[in-house]
């Protein structure tokens, strides 16, 4: 009967200490907002480069180059669904295969928007360190050939977000920064 | 008749000895009155003196100070000349002609001619999101090309130059940034 209650005010104490490092490990609101707002950012620079390599106008030689970015912004081993009308199926791709897909596919003329870019779940700090958090995007895919072939889509992804505190050495001096990496994007509807 | 003529004498000279006593009290009366004339006036000259050295202390710390005024005003006027004459602002009209290109080939002109500003295309960026003085937040360190083709890519230019720093030929070996 004493251990058990000396075990429990242990845990008690023990929960309490956790809470408070997890507090005092948080981070100012600002300095929340900034970091919410990096990855948002990093998110339309992803929309950007895959309409850059989905064009079909864009050299190949420009396309290889954007592909090497938009590959930067994920974390490694990360996937990309991919689904289409008439169809359950989703097909996931790593993302450096989705975007040499992308780039070869058949059509002639490729539009691709992504717009409504937001958090669905906010970034939440892990017991890692590291924060992770949910951005939801909404695709509109339009292919069209010169045949008059034309297919069009709208699908809504999930972006899962890490953002890690990482160091580096800048001129000899070391120097903090948010490393804020892209997971895998998951495809939650497709309509058309 | 002679004792008449003698007390007359007496008289006479009792006389002299009166005036010859009371000429002494006034000279010492009148010495006594210049020397009180003369302390006053010394230490009116002191007072003067005094606050003379006074003006002229505040008027030389006066001076000083507008000097040093003068100083931090031209350091202050030169830094922003600096941040607005070469390179601050070659490289923020290159930042904006990339940005807001729609020709590659012009763009990648551009962009080598903003390179040549730089010691080396691996020049770091650092792009500060939020914070100020020791507590900056960055987002991940770049370098010059790839920030140049980003700018190339993206089509926006968000960030303003925080610094730059220079080697001894003038080229850039750093670039701070801030998130507007």
């Amino acid at each position: 009967m004493v251990n058990a209650k000396y075990v429990s005010t242990l845990i008690i104490a023990l929960c309490l200490a956790g809470n408070l490092f997890a507090q005092t490990a948080d981070i100012s609101p600002e300095r929340k907002h900034a970091i919410d707002s990096l990855a948002l950012e990093k998110v339309r620079d992803l929309s950007k480069y895959i309409s850059i390599i989905g064009n079909k106008k864009t050299a190949f030689s420009e396309a290889t180059r954007v592909m090497d970015r938009a590959e930067e912004l994920f974390s490694p081993g990360s996937e990309m669904g991919v689904s289409a009308l008439g169809t359950k199926d989703v097909t996931y791709y790593k993302v450096r295969k989705y975007f040499e897909h992308l780039m070869a596919l058949n059509y002639d003329r490729v539009t691709i928007k992504w717009y409504d870019i937001h958090y669905i779940s906010d970034l939440e700090r892990q017991p890692d360190g590291r924060y992770v958090g949910i951005i939801t995007i909404y695709q509109r895919f339009e292919g069209e050939s010169e045949d008059g072939l034309k297919y069009k889509d709208t699908t809504k992804k999930d972006i899962t977000i890490y953002v890690d505190r990482k160091k580096t050495q800048i001129q000899g001096r070391i120097v903090e920064f948010w490393d804020v990496l892209l997971g895998d994007i998951r495809v939650t509807e497709t309509s058309a | 008749m002679k004792p008449f003529r003698n007390s007359a004498k007496i008289a006479v000279l009792a006389m002299a000895l009166l005036i010859c006593a009371s000429g002494c009290k006034s000279s010492k009366k009148a010495a006594e009155a210049a020397r009180l004339a003369a302390e006053k006036t010394r230490m009116e000259q002191e007072a003067t003196l005094k606050k003379q050295q006074e003006e002229d202390r505040k008027k030389q710390a006066a001076e000083e100070q507008a000097s040093r005024d003068a100083e931090a005003k031209r350091l202050r006027e030169a830094k922003e000349n600096e941040k607005e004459s070469t390179p601050y602002v070659k490289l923020n009209q290159y930042f904006d002609a990339i940005a807001s290109s729609g020709n590659t080939a012009s763009t990648n002109n551009s962009i080598n001619e903003a390179l040549g500003l730089f010691a080396s295309s691996e020049t770091p960026v650092l792009i500060v999101i939020s914070g100020s003085g020791d507590q900056k937040d960055y987002d991940k360190p770049t370098t010059i090309k790839n920030y140049l083709n980003y700018l190339k890519d993206q089509k926006k230019n968000i960030n303003r130059i925080e610094n730059l720093q220079f080697d001894n030929s003038g080229k850039i070996t750093e670039v701070e940034l801030r998130k507007n």
